[in-house]
């Protein structure tokens, strides 16, 4: 494997705009999320109210205590976030081969001494870098905030970690979206089908805290019972969920490695 | 040259279908070390699928092909640090300028000799501070020539690479390719330009619905050729006084005073002929490759091939 790297780098240099304008626009999410959290604290009745089925099917959990702390950042911040970025990592997704392919681009490039899986993969992995760089700025709004909110105190660490748990469920999508795209020659119809896959899903665990059992199995179809919650940050994030969702990222990859090895381009 | 050492692509039985579109069939073809081989089809022909498959972007539906005895699969890694290439379609990276092109490809590629870069922008007359998305259709050509030849390859795969070029860069384009030859590497050139491949090429292979007619020497294509010519005369013209001259034929009178025929060979006797009359205009075309065609193998093909 010769001159790694150089795709990677490109990529993020490429990319460095839009990481830092997502990051700024995450990190001015968070703050005013933060500042927003003294109206809350002392305004108990609205624990009442996310026991109200309509609240319950918009946020889909055994409601957690939304004037605490790590209640509130849970629900009001982390539990929406995948929502938000799966508009970039599935538009990245669609970026590592078919946009390139569409264009033409792919025909000089793999016309270099470069194996089509160390294109993907390189990719993938400025994919991974780009999310951190993104969710960092993100803890960046995420401290102002705190200094000028003193009443919410979060351990800084159960924060990060929370942050952390956001990038299997964003690296799924995003694979999902490259498997697709090796596979069907349409980036509007990939975009489609993980669109509607990924809200989906949400809709698949918000109905499932509506149901009784056994129905309410049908959660573990969605990406988002992996992800965890509104609770997240009271009970801590569910690592097996995320190994899972990991694991399922590398197979997923893994499958369009050995679609794309075998194919032609550009027909 | 043409010993079997010396054979830089090899291809054998090379076919390629694209469900009931046949854009290749059953292709032999060898290119030897230090030869311009000139690869001319009319569009649609299937040179572009053939050198789509010496690079490993489609794979064939049957046949094999080898370029320096590495399979263009199998070893395709180690084969494309050998190789340069100027796809036909070109489309770079809009964002980036002459120089980021170099550095990124440069990058993937290792081994970049800058002096020569700079040689060539000098040469092409290239503004690489531009943007791509600034270029214009010759100027992305002159990029693509740079990143094909940045690395002095020993084999360079170019795809009508004088298409949308102005003809003074023509010029420096075909001396780069003698210059290329002169130092003992190869050339494999699509076109569907025959006064061109005649300039710069040793031999050419002939690609016509999928299927090669005939790999010529170039020199011995031009005794062969044949162009039209058209002359407007002023007064009354004797058709048979043109039709009995030696290599002239087709003579066929337009309007009144002009007359079109088809020569082959030396041109004298035609001169001679003209010269009694009062020459208002004379018009010289270049045969049409489907006339050489007809010409050589005197056969229609009615086959059509969609080119990928």
């Amino acid at each position: 494997m010769k001159h790694t790297g150089v795709i990677f780098k490109r990529i993020l240099r490429d990319s460095r705009t839009a990481i830092i304008a997502w990051g700024i626009g995450l990190a001015v999410y968070a703050i005013f999320t933060v500042v927003i959290y003294p109206f809350v604290q002392d305004f108990k009745e609205i624990n009442e109210m996310m026991k109200l089925p309509i609240m319950q099917a918009m946020l889909g959990d055994k409601a957690a205590d939304v004037t605490s702390p790590g209640g509130f950042l849970g629900t009001y911040f982390f539990l929406m976030m995948p929502l938000i970025t799966a508009v970039y990592s599935v538009l990245y997704g669609l970026g590592i081969t078919a946009a390139e392919e569409d264009r033409g681009t792919l025909d000089v490039l793999l016309s270099y001494p470069l194996p089509r899986w160390q294109l993907i993969l390189e990719k993938f992995a400025a994919l991974v870098a780009a999310l951190a760089l993104m969710l960092a700025i993100t803890l960046v709004g995420f401290v102002a905030g705190m200094i000028v909110t003193p009443s919410l105190e979060v351990n800084f660490g159960d924060l990060i970690l929370a942050a952390l748990n956001l990038l299997p469920i964003n690296l799924v999508m995003a694979a999902l979206t490259l498997l697709l795209s090796t596979i069907l020659r349409s980036r509007g119809l990939v975009g489609g089908i993980v669109g509607t896959f990924v809200f989906g899903s949400y809709f698949v665990k918000t109905f499932s805290a509506l149901v009784e059992d056994p129905l309410t199995n049908i959660r573990y179809a969605s990406i988002f019972h992996y992800y965890g919650g509104s609770r997240m940050m009271l009970d801590g994030v569910d690592w097996g969920g995320a190994l899972l969702l990991l694991v399922v990222t590398g197979a997923l990859v893994a499958l369009s490695l050995a679609t794309f090895q075998r194919r032609d381009l550009g027909t | 040259m043409n010993n079997k050492s010396d054979i830089v692509i090899h291809i054998d039985g090379l076919t390629k279908h694209y469900g009931a579109v046949k854009a290749l069939s059953d292709l032999h073809l060898d290119v030897y070390r230090g030869e311009i081989f000139g690869y001319l089809g009319p569009n649609g022909a299937g040179k572009t699928t053939t050198i789509r498959v010496l690079l490993d972007l489609i794979r064939p539906t049957a046949g094999r092909a080898e370029i320096f005895g590495l399979d263009v699969n199998r070893d395709a890694v180690p084969l494309h640090e050998r190789l340069g290439n100027l796809p036909g379609e070109l489309a770079l990276w809009n964002h980036m300028t002459g120089w980021d092109l170099v550095d990124y490809l440069g990058g993937l590629r290792g081994g970049v000799d800058m002096n020569y870069v700079r040689e060539l922008v000098r040469r092409l007359d290239m503004d690489m501070t531009r943007k791509v998305k600034a270029c214009s259709s010759g100027m992305k050509r002159k990029l693509g020539l740079i990143q094909a030849l940045m690395h002095k390859p020993d084999l360079l795969v170019l795809d009508e690479p004088t298409n949308g070029l102005d003809p003074l860069v023509q010029q420096t384009f075909h001396q780069l390719m003698r210059e290329v030859r002169d130092a003992g590497r190869t050339v494999f050139l699509s076109s569907h330009n025959l006064p061109e491949v005649e300039t710069i090429c040793d031999r050419v292979g002939i690609l016509r619905a999928g299927r090669l007619q005939a790999v010529e020497r170039i020199s011995d294509l031009k005794q062969l050729r044949f162009r039209w010519m058209t002359l407007h005369i002023r007064g009354d013209v004797d058709l048979a006084a043109f039709e009995r001259l030696e290599g002239v034929s087709d003579v066929t009178r337009l309007v009144n005073g002009t007359i079109r025929f088809r020569v082959a060979g030396e041109l004298d006797p035609v001169i001679k002929a003209a010269g009694q009359y009062h020459i208002v205009d004379l018009a010289y075309e270049e045969p049409s490759l489907e006339e050489i065609f007809l010409e050589y193998y005197g056969e229609t093909e009615t086959t059509e091939t969609k080119e990928r």
